[in-house]
């Protein structure tokens, strides 16, 4: 039996803990290509949990559900394999790594990506071309380009650094972790202007942000709003505006009152 | 004409020329003293006897001449970048295939009883620092000119070609004089053959004011070799020394002693090194900067990789005497383990008797950043490549602070073509 599935991504009833204590209590989620997803909720919620689980960081331990890309098990692929199959995470804290040069780490990962597809290694001059394009596409300085990997970097540089990555590595669903924070509002500007020219019909972006201010400049097909390690509400655009007018409270009020405490 | 006598406590047939009365007396200290043992608080971790094994006589190095195959040349161009040349076979200098520009005046060993009385009391207590003044023989005297500035570096090889098992007791000098600036790569070959050399190795060096000397130790390429290699550095007033060593050979036994005296005030040293071991590996840096003049600045970086049951030592002291204030002194050891049966003995050894001083110490023993390896992963690079870049990307740290270009590219390839090698034995 096959069931062939029409959306990229499934996660049905995702439960996931850390050290022993439940972080994602039941997350039911799908995402279809050319959509844009914006996950919300306060502090402590599980937001970016969700976006390391779905990345395969090894310290969460998956409880209970299933998550499939485009019909595959996600969970049961490494980290790398994830990446290969076209899922991306921009951190919300880039890691630096001195000794390793932007450049022959995009192209690495590049190849990496290829190989796993069967096609040949990106020929040098391609390669070149394409980073010249993907510079100027997100805006991003060759200067730093050319630099060890997010060393030194503000933390700025490494948000920005992290779409043009994405831009480089083109995945089918780009999950941005918390990209806005630390931003100050041209780099806000600039990174989501990067975000727009990238989106088409055959990806999608799941952006977990704290803040609307983002969403005023990517605009979100569905607005999710995770408490307590489950999706609370689930609209359009304007539950965003309606949170931020609003705050988070009157939300849990009427669907999870017993969390009011929790959080408080 | 020698004498020949031999000592229990060695086990060793010791012959040396009794052409003098200083190896004489340095002899008798060497029969008394021995070979250091474990005992000693410098010699801990590391201990000769199985290395010893199968060397049971001084016999001298055979005295051999052009004996450079066309792969021994070939490798001595590619093997460094653009540079001047000395060339020693089996310790004693060829002439002919050296060369070297104005300024820059080289001879062969000469002892100086100035030289041996003006070394410090803690380095001339060494057992093994006497057995070298013993039985020395062989090594050279570099002599860089007032004012001289070099435009290349000046590659020193040390070629050996022996049939059987055999030590190596050179001594060399490196004069560096006053406001010249000038850099030194000292590489070990071998011609293939059964031979296995034990070498003991003795250079001072003595810097001027306002002198800069950078000074490479490539150790590869070395795979029928024991090292025990002592390094005396003195420092005059605005000089700076920069000490670069880098352990990436299949030798099973390196001991680099590295001391450095500031005998002016304003001087300033780095200490960098490096080291790749596998199989039963045992490389053991000890290293001494000794601060005795106000002002000056010293910073160390020691960094090992280490894989199957190979062994690393790390024992680096810093003194700063009472006249030394306003010392900055920094120290940092970092060992990467890629097995669980690799061992370090890493111990900073400060030591302060000046109160206006700026001194720190950090040292670290772990494997790679399980971070930086996810972000890598995540990025769709794979579990053993990420292993392999985050290890380069720790190794390139060091050679990223040498200035000579070519020589920096050289050491990149050589770490790399090291991972891929090792890398394969991991799997």
């Amino acid at each position: 039996m096959s069931t062939i599935s029409n959306h990229m991504l499934e996660i049905k009833n995702l439960q996931a803990s850390v050290q022993g204590k439940p972080i994602l209590k039941g997350i039911n989620l799908t995402i279809n290509a050319g959509e844009v997803h914006a996950i919300m909720g306060p502090n402590g919620s599980g937001k970016s949990s969700l976006a390391s689980v779905l990345a395969g960081k090894e310290d969460y331990e998956i409880t209970g559900g299933s998550v499939l890309f485009e019909g595959r098990d996600l969970l049961e692929l490494s980290p790398e394999d994830r990446a290969r199959e076209g899922v991306f995470m921009a951190f919300q804290y880039p890691v630096e790594i001195p000794g390793v040069s932007n450049i022959n780490f995009l192209k690495t990962a590049l190849n990496e990506i290829r190989n796993y597809k069967g096609l040949p290694e990106i020929a040098a001059k391609d390669f070149m071309q394409m980073t010249k394009e993907m510079q100027t596409l997100v805006e991003f300085d060759a200067k730093l380009a050319r630099r060890n990997l997010n060393e030194g970097f503000s933390g700025g540089e490494k948000k920005r650094n992290e779409i043009f990555q994405l831009a480089m590595l083109d995945p089918k669903l780009a999950i941005l972790d918390e990209t806005d924070s630390g931003l100050d509002i041209d780099a806000l500007r600039i990174v989501a202007k990067g975000v727009n020219r990238l989106r088409s019909k055959n990806n999608a972006f799941v952006m977990i942000t704290h803040y609307q201010r983002l969403l005023d400049y990517i605009i979100p097909d569905f607005v999710h709003v995770l408490a307590d390690g489950r999706i609370i509400r689930s609209g359009e655009k304007e539950l965003a505006l309606e949170l931020e007018e609003r705050g988070y409270d009157w939300l849990l009020k009427e669907t999870a009152p017993e969390l009011i405490a929790k959080t408080k | 004409m020698s004498i020949e006598s031999k000592t229990e406590k060695l086990g060793i047939d010791l012959i040396f020329p009794d052409d003098s009365a200083y190896r004489k007396i340095a002899g008798e200290r060497f029969m008394q003293m021995g070979f250091p043992d474990i005992h000693q608080e410098d010699w801990r971790f590391t201990n000769l006897k199985p290395y010893l094994s199968g060397f049971d006589h001084f016999n001298p190095l055979p005295v051999v001449s052009d004996t450079f195959t066309d792969e021994d040349k070939a490798l001595f161009n590619t093997s460094s970048p653009e540079a001047y040349f000395i060339v020693l076979h089996n310790t004693r200098l060829d002439r002919t295939h050296s060369e070297l520009p104005d300024g820059v005046v080289i001879e062969p060993y000469q002892y100086s009883e100035a030289e041996i009385e003006g070394t410090s009391e803690e380095v001339r207590e060494r057992s093994l620092f006497q057995a070298n003044v013993a039985l020395h023989s062989g090594g050279i005297i570099i002599r860089i000119k007032e004012n001289i500035s070099l435009d290349k570096p000046i590659h020193v090889i040390h070629h050996f070609s022996v049939e059987s098992p055999h030590f190596a007791f050179p001594r060399h000098r490196i004069i560096v004089e006053r406001n010249a600036i000038a850099s030194v790569i000292e590489s070990v070959h071998f011609s293939k053959s059964m031979g296995n050399v034990f070498e003991i190795c003795h250079t001072s060096i003595s810097i001027a004011e306002n002198a800069t000397f950078q000074h490479f130790s490539l150790q590869n390429r070395m795979t029928a070799h024991k090292v025990i290699n002592q390094i005396y550095a003195t420092q005059a007033e605005g000089s700076t020394y920069s000490n670069f060593t880098f352990s990436l050979s299949e030798a099973d036994l390196i001991r680099n002693n590295l001391d450095v005296y500031s005998h002016g005030p304003q001087t300033h040293t780095d200490m960098y090194g490096l080291n790749f071991t596998v199989g039963d590996q045992l490389v053991d840096n000890h290293t001494a900067m000794h601060h005795l003049q106000p002002d000056c600045t010293s910073n160390e970086l020691y960094r090992g990789v280490l894989r199957d049951t190979s062994k690393g030592v790390f024992n680096g002291k810093v003194f700063v005497h009472r006249l030394a204030q306003r010392t900055n002194a920094f120290q940092k050891n970092n060992n990467m383990l890629l097995s669980d049966k690799a061992i370090v003995f890493a111990k900073p050894q400060l030591e302060i008797f000046a109160d206006d001083v700026r001194c720190s110490h950090g040292c670290t023993i772990g494997q790679f950043d399980d971070q930086a390896m996810f972000y890598l992963q995540s990025r769709g690079i794979g579990y053993d490549l990420a292993k392999n870049l985050l290890v380069e990307a720790f190794a390139f740290d060091i050679t990223s602070r040498i200035s000579i270009i070519p020589l920096k590219n050289y050491l990149n390839r050589l770490i790399h073509d090291r991972m891929l090698v090792s890398a394969e034995l991991d799997n």
